[in-house]
């Protein structure tokens, strides 16, 4: 090793932790570079072999009913490569001893099954009876159900014993939720079983004729177009629901986590990496100012600018280079860590686990980017240095008065309080620095705060706010209003009111999508909706709202209109107008007058489900009433938004201590480089008398003001960076909608503040053992 | 005939120090022949400093020229001048200018590393008394072992000349004669061109040449038929 070289390394060992603390962020950013996207792309890779070899519908439709001889004429569009038909019904499942409230999604299997293809884990995939059932890995997981038990699902009001002989994956239900409404998955409160035709047939009387459609598409075909063709075919079997796989539930989720996944492997490296790249920059260019002397030295003996250059460089490619390959390894083992974190959520099969060597050059050309570049920035001020001009003493900065002293306050102030503030006005380049810095911390800090506080908020602006109702009870099928009757009959209620919930085909413009419209009563209590500005607003007779999040996807306003596609047989297409846009933070939903909505789209008098508001045991006191297919009560809503709570302060608290590791780096560099390069300073007030208690002091006095002023910064920062992070991050099935609480900002700055003093403590450390009248002697050596 | 080592032509040098022009150099005329020990003599402020920056191709004459064994080192190109004190120049600062953390023989390495015809290492800590002191760091050594290793530095690199400021300057009598002791073998024994500056004017006597510089201007210049030798020295 040359003599330069050897320079480096030992300069960096006189300050490592100083060196290692920006490591640490650099080894941070390439740590989720490579984590983040090596364990995206594993289980986006995973998933689609998955949905590959087990042959995931690209098209599946639902019907009122379509005759098994029927489906044949779907085989004639151009496109279509084979196609299933299956029954498809959410029933509940009897709990003995218990009054919870289970609701099983049962689905025939067809003799031959080619689509949707089940994915054996345990028993035997066969029917040997009608009463033998697969059941998904989730709930079999998730209720402790073995092979050889039986579970007793209530179809059409009777109770059926079902052995259970395998338990199967699917690669339509990798993410098992009910529907889009649902918070969160319920392994233990909601599963699928999967039947044999002949028992769905005889259980649900069907007959002869399926109500689903699964379609396998040839490669290289529109599967919109597809998609349109089969619902020309299907209108006449009255078809509810025709979805491409792109809106089927479990691939949209999926397929959102791995959007997300993407998202935050491409910003949150940068943040580290620009965070490492500037405190790199600032420090060799501290460096470089501390050593003038040397450099003239070095340039006396004969080193060229560039040699000069690439020798102080050096310091930043080695500091980022040595982070880099940390944060290539931990990543890399990592990154199977993270894709196991996926799988924990996502149940996917056929997982194959690599390293992509294109990650790992793309974080050495990352991290060589970052460090180089600040190497050089920060060292580009060597080639100013004069040989000459390094040997002479610099010239004194000019010296003037700030614009305080000429105020009546600056009187007032004492001597070390007039120094700080003379030192804070003159050097106005480090105090915004250590400011961004602080506002950086801050920002990091907050964004994960604001997400945590939304979590809760999520829930309880959807239930509480605008659900009101204790109870949300779905029918099997649709009903008479009679229905009400039958249950005000059976429970001690305060209220009850009709609901008519429906998929139906939006258009507008040129885009469409299916859409769940809930019908309610005009004056109805159970929903209080507000619309965008966060203001009530009251239905009212023929009410149509529609909430935010599909009013943006259609670009619609109030008063515009959309189109409503009725698959109902008999009924017509109908053309509403918008009269409201509302706020909703899970899941995307037109609401209406019922009464329109049974007299427009449905039939009259007819409902499919009731919302109650009790105080009475309404699980137990409904359990056997026929035709209920589920009971949501909030109390079930609330223990599953608790381990919604526990799954997402993990990650909370992850995203804490990135912002713990940024806020030390920045605070801990930046009052080491400030003291360095304010040495002789210090060492002047040390000899005229000042104890070195006194000096932290003016330190300690400088950097809150400067913190003070970092956090003004950052708030604002922080609420539009949170507000990005809510449109980058909101779907179709959560939307953040919500302002930065004034909660989180304390909080936010509590946490800053202590890490600044954590940063601080340290840096004192190590400023009690400088010798400040040594530094007085000649700096030479 | 002897060679011209270094000849100086109406050098002059200002320069802005903060908001107040300097003019270090008013137009300064004289040679230096190769093998001389040139001693430039003259008060804090008289140019003397400035005038070793611009015959050491560390800092361009605002007028005049240097030229150096016939080659006019004012109108060499940057590279030309790095090439210039890699290769030709060696200097020894008043305080020494060492690397703080690397050892003796590293800072001595520090500039062989990169000239075309270096001296044998060893042999020049050898000679310059270094041997126990290779491999200590500035911290461990006194000032005027400090002081040996920055000459040593200059010399391992074999330039055709020598350019010492204020050498014994931070140092004690006893060790200011012992460095001049060794700066005269160097000149000897090596046969390089010494230029020596300082303010001491006891240390003319043991010089062949001296330069007396005022105010940016040569005074006079002294030769000095009889040097004495640096033990008989006295300040």
């Amino acid at each position: 090793m040359n003599a330069l070289n050897i320079r480096i390394v030992r300069k960096l060992k006189e300050s490592k932790l100083q060196y290692f603390a920006i490591m640490i962020v650099m080894m941070v950013g390439i740590l989720i570079y490579i984590s983040f996207n090596m364990g995206t792309y594993n289980f986006e890779n995973s998933v689609n072999t998955y949905y590959e070899k087990n042959n995931l519908a690209d098209i599946t439709a639902k019907v009122v009913k379509i005759p098994k001889m029927s489906i044949e004429s779907l085989r004639k569009i151009d496109g279509v490569k084979n196609i299933e038909g299956r029954i498809n019904l959410d029933v509940p499942l009897k709990i003995d001893g218990s009054d919870e409230k289970v609701t099983v999604r049962i689905i025939s299997v067809p003799e031959e099954m080619e689509i949707n293809k089940l994915y054996p884990i345990e028993g035997n995939l066969q029917f040997d009876s009608d009463t033998d059932i697969f059941v998904i890995e989730q709930f079999f997981e998730g209720r402790e159900i073995k092979c050889g038990d039986i579970l007793t699902p209530q179809i059409n009001g009777k109770t059926y014993n079902l052995n259970v002989v395998a338990e199967v994956g699917s690669p339509e239900f990798i993410y098992l939720m009910k529907d889009s409404q649902a918070l969160m998955p319920d392994y233990k409160k909601f599963g699928v079983i999967y039947v044999s035709e002949k028992f769905a047939e005889d259980a649900f009387g069907t007959g002869n004729s399926y109500n689903e459609i699964v379609i396998d598409v040839k490669n290289d075909y529109n599967l919109e177009k597809v998609k349109n063709e089969v619902e020309k075919v299907l209108d006449k079997y009255g078809a509810k629901r025709v979805v491409t796989k792109k809106d089927q539930l479990s691939y949209m989720i999926v397929s959102e986590e791995i959007k997300g996944g993407k998202k935050s492997s491409a910003v949150l490296p940068l943040v580290f990496l620009i965070v490492a790249g500037v405190i790199l920059t600032i420090m060799i260019n501290r460096l470089v100012k501390s050593d003038r002397m040397t450099i003239g030295v070095l340039k006396s003996m004969g080193y060229t600018n560039r040699q000069v250059l690439i020798h102080y460089s050096k310091f930043a490619i080695f500091i980022g280079l040595s982070g880099s390959i940390t944060g290539v390894i931990i990543g890399v083992l990592l990154s199977k860590t993270f894709t196991n974190i996926y799988l924990m959520y996502y149940k996917i099969h056929y997982v194959t686990i690599e390293y992509y060597p294109g990650y790992l050059i793309g974080a050495i050309i990352l991290s060589l980017f970052f460090s180089v570049g600040a190497g050089i920035l920060g060292a580009k001020d060597t080639l100013k240095i004069a040989p000459a001009e390094s040997m002479r003493k610099e010239a004194p900065k000019k010296g003037k008065r700030v614009i305080f002293e000429n105020t009546k306050l600056w009187g007032k102030l004492n001597f070390t309080k007039k120094m700080v503030w003379r030192n804070l006005m003159r050097r106005k380049g480090r105090v915004i620095f250590i400011a961004m810095g602080v506002a950086i911390t801050l920002l990091v800090v907050i964004v994960p705060l604001f997400l945590f506080a939304q979590m809760p908020k999520i829930f309880t602006e959807q239930f509480g706010k605008l659900q009101t109702m204790d109870y949300n009870i779905d029918f099997t099928r649709p009903t008479s209003m009679d229905a009400i009757d039958i249950i005000k009959n059976k429970i001690e209620y305060s209220l009850i009111e009709p609901k008519l919930e429906y998929p139906f085909e939006i258009e507008s413009k040129w885009r469409s999508k299916i859409v769940s419209i809930v019908g309610m009563k005009k004056d109805t209590v159970m929903y209080n909706f507000e619309n965008i500005n966060e203001e009530r607003i009251v239905p009212f007779k023929n009410f149509v709202f529609i909430t935010e999040g599909l009013a943006n996807l259609f670009e619609v306003e109030v008063g515009d209109e959309i189109q409503i596609n009725n698959y109902i047989p008999g009924k017509d297409d109908i053309t509403v107008q918008i009269n409201g846009i509302i706020k909703q933070s899970l899941g995307s939903n037109i609401y209406m007058d019922i009464e329109f909505m049974q007299k427009n789209l449905v039939d009259k008098e007819s409902i499919n489900g009731v919302y109650i508001n009790s105080k009475d045991n309404v699980k137990n006191k409904l359990e056997n009433v026929a035709n209920i297919s589920a009971i949501n009560s909030l109390a079930d809503l609330s223990s599953s938004f608790e381990e919604f709570v526990k799954i997402t302060s993990a990650s909370i608290s992850a995203m804490l201590f990135f912002g713990f590791i940024l806020g030390f780096a920045i605070m801990y560099n930046t009052t080491i480089m400030t003291i360095n390069s304010r040495i002789l300073e210090f060492s002047s007030l040390r000899i005229l008398g000042m104890s070195r208690g006194e000096i932290i002091g003016i330190i300690i006095k400088e950097n809150f003001i400067i913190s003070i002023l970092g956090v003004i910064i950052g708030i604002p920062i922080s609420i539009y960076s949170s507000q990005l992070i809510v449109k980058a991050f909101s779907t179709d099935i959560y939307s953040f909608g919500g302002k930065v609480e004034i909660s989180s900002l304390i909080l936010g700055v509590i946490i800053t503040f202590s890490f600044i003093i954590i940063a601080e403590l340290a840096a004192y450390s190590r400023i009690r053992k400088m010798n400040f009248l040594e530094a007085l002697k000649e700096r030479a050596t | 005939m002897a060679v011209v080592a270094v000849k100086v032509i109406e050098l002059k040098k200002y320069y802005q120090m903060g908001e107040v022009t300097v003019k270090a150099l008013r137009g300064s005329n004289f040679e230096v022949y190769d093998g001389e020990f040139v001693v430039v003599l003259g008060p804090s402020g008289s140019g003397k400093s400035t005038l070793l920056n611009m015959i050491g191709g560390m800092d361009n004459p605002t007028e005049g020229n240097v030229i150096f064994f016939g080659e006019e080192v004012t109108k060499y190109s940057e590279k030309e001048l790095t090439e210039y004190r890699r290769n030709k120049i060696g200097f020894v600062f008043q305080f020494y200018n060492l690397m703080a953390n690397l050892t003796a023989k590293e800072n001595v390495e520090l500039a062989t590393e990169i000239c075309s015809n270096p001296l044998d290492i060893d042999t020049i800590m050898g000679d310059i008394g270094l041997v126990d002191r290779a491999s200590h760091f500035p911290s461990q050594m006194s000032g005027g072992e400090q002081q040996r290793v920055a000459i040593a530095r200059a010399v391992a690199k074999n330039p055709k000349i020598l350019l010492c400021d204020e050498p014994t300057g931070a140092l004690d009598y006893s060790t200011g004669k012992k460095i001049l002791r060794l700066l005269v073998d160097v000149n000897k024994k090596y046969n390089k061109t010494v230029i020596v500056i300082t303010h001491n004017a006891a240390i003319g006597n043991i010089a062949d040449k001296v330069i007396k510089m005022r105010s940016g201007e040569v005074e006079e210049i002294i030769i000095n038929k009889n040097p004495i030798t640096p033990e008989r020295v006295e300040w």
